[in-house]
């Protein structure tokens, strides 16, 4: 006899230690997907940024829905590592460190730090972690540079409504930065708040 | 690159752990089990350079691996329903080493899905209320009322070889044991949608 997490833990007792080769797997097939999602066609950085709207994609609809959220301006204390010129109306700086800045609505009181959904994320990444091709996206010049904004797809290959930008930051680095779908912005939106936010000198990369 | 290699040292660190718990949320069924943590790791993979300074990066893979596992189920009992009316034989994972666990998938056969996760998380895991609640996306009520009415049944199917000072905790409810029934296939018949 035995109680019930002694019954699961030898139930699966002969579960294998991972061989590297299933790790290997893990990897190629979380490249796979990756490629998938930012739809790659072609290589280089640049190419993502001369690229604009691909073919038949539902990208990035034009006129900006009743529901989306409006951008006001930032009064709170600025954050470490970022600086941020306006937010979602009703939203605040839920974390912030040299590496990573997530903003939260009034109602998202931070209880699961982990969680991304709902939550703007931005992060500053190296050139590396850009896909290394062309995006099925659309560029926004905003405030003398470009943005690139673009539909990140969920794990069936089609978009849930969340927006992925990368706005360049110099020396090679990228903002990257997640907008969630409840906010209902339009590409233009997307490119405006993000332009409205920078790193400071202090900040440092994620990855990459 | 640095970031495929961090990820991979994490993976060799809790994929064991994952299909541990993949081969229970799916009763022993070792090839799903191994399908949900492929789909699970992938959307690790996907969202890694975001989760790279999070602090609890394993609760995040254990919901992603939930949901995973609910997903599954879903696409796998539609494919069910229409396909047969008539289940053929399930493999049983090559955990199933002994009678007690092959008792015990059988008898987490028999909870619905969510309950089924429910108890693996709360018991496996040793999870709280509350990091379960945020695992499943629920309310912690519901925890509790899934995880009573579950060690019910189970108390139920598996009988004595379910001890009862410790597997059964004492703000649960208790009820009668049942024999240990025969181990064999208990599936129901699909039904037509």
């Amino acid at each position: 006899m035995s109680d019930l997490t002694t019954l699961m833990s030898r139930a699966t007792a002969t579960v294998d230690a991972t061989p590297a080769a299933v790790l290997d797997d893990d990897v190629s097939r979380g490249q796979r997907a990756r490629r998938r999602r930012t739809r790659l066609v072609g290589t280089g950085v640049a190419g993502a940024f001369a690229a604009t709207v691909a073919v038949g994609a539902p990208l990035l609809t034009s006129t900006t829905p009743a529901a989306a959220a409006e951008l006001v301006a930032y009064t709170a204390e600025q954050p470490a590592g970022f600086t941020i010129a306006e937010v979602p109306e009703g939203w605040h700086v839920l974390s912030s460190d040299r590496s990573s800045l997530m903003l939260a609505d009034g109602d998202d009181d931070g209880s699961d730090p982990s969680s991304f959904e709902g939550r703007i994320v931005a992060s500053l990444v190296g050139s590396q972690s850009l896909p290394g091709g062309e995006f099925e996206a659309q560029t926004f010049a905003v405030g003398g540079q470009e943005v690139l904004v673009y539909d990140m797809l969920e794990v069936d290959g089609q978009p849930g409504g969340t927006l992925g930008v990368f706005a360049p930051e110099g020396d090679g680095d990228y903002l990257s930065v997640q907008l969630p779908p409840e906010l209902h912005w339009t590409g233009e939106v997307a490119a405006r708040f993000v332009e409205g936010l920078d790193v400071t000198d202090d900040a440092g990369h994620t990855g990459g | 690159m640095r970031s495929d290699e961090e990820f991979r040292e994490w993976a060799a660190r809790r994929r064991q752990s994952l299909v541990r718990t993949a081969t229970l949320l799916t009763a022993g069924d070792s090839h799903t089990a191994e399908d949900v943590v492929q789909t699970a790791m992938t959307k690790m993979y996907l969202a890694w350079p975001r989760l790279r300074d999070v602090r609890d990066r394993d609760a995040y893979a254990r919901r992603v691996l939930v949901n995973a596992f609910t997903d599954e189920m879903r696409t796998s009992r539609r494919k069910r329903e229409d396909l047969r009316s008539e289940l053929p034989d399930r493999a049983v994972g090559s955990g199933a080493i002994d009678d007690d666990s092959r008792l015990l998938f059988a008898a987490l056969e028999e909870l619905p899905d969510r309950m089924r996760a429910t108890v693996v998380l709360r018991y496996f895991h040793d999870l709280s209320v509350a990091d379960t609640a945020r695992a499943l996306r629920c309310r912690p009520g519901t925890v509790k009322s899934q995880t009573a009415r579950a060690l019910e049944k189970l108390k139920h199917r598996l009988g004595p070889a379910l001890r009862d000072d410790q597997g059964l905790r004492p703000d649960h409810p208790r009820g009668d044991t049942a024999p240990i029934p025969t181990i064999h296939a208990t599936l129901t018949a699909g039904r037509l949608s």
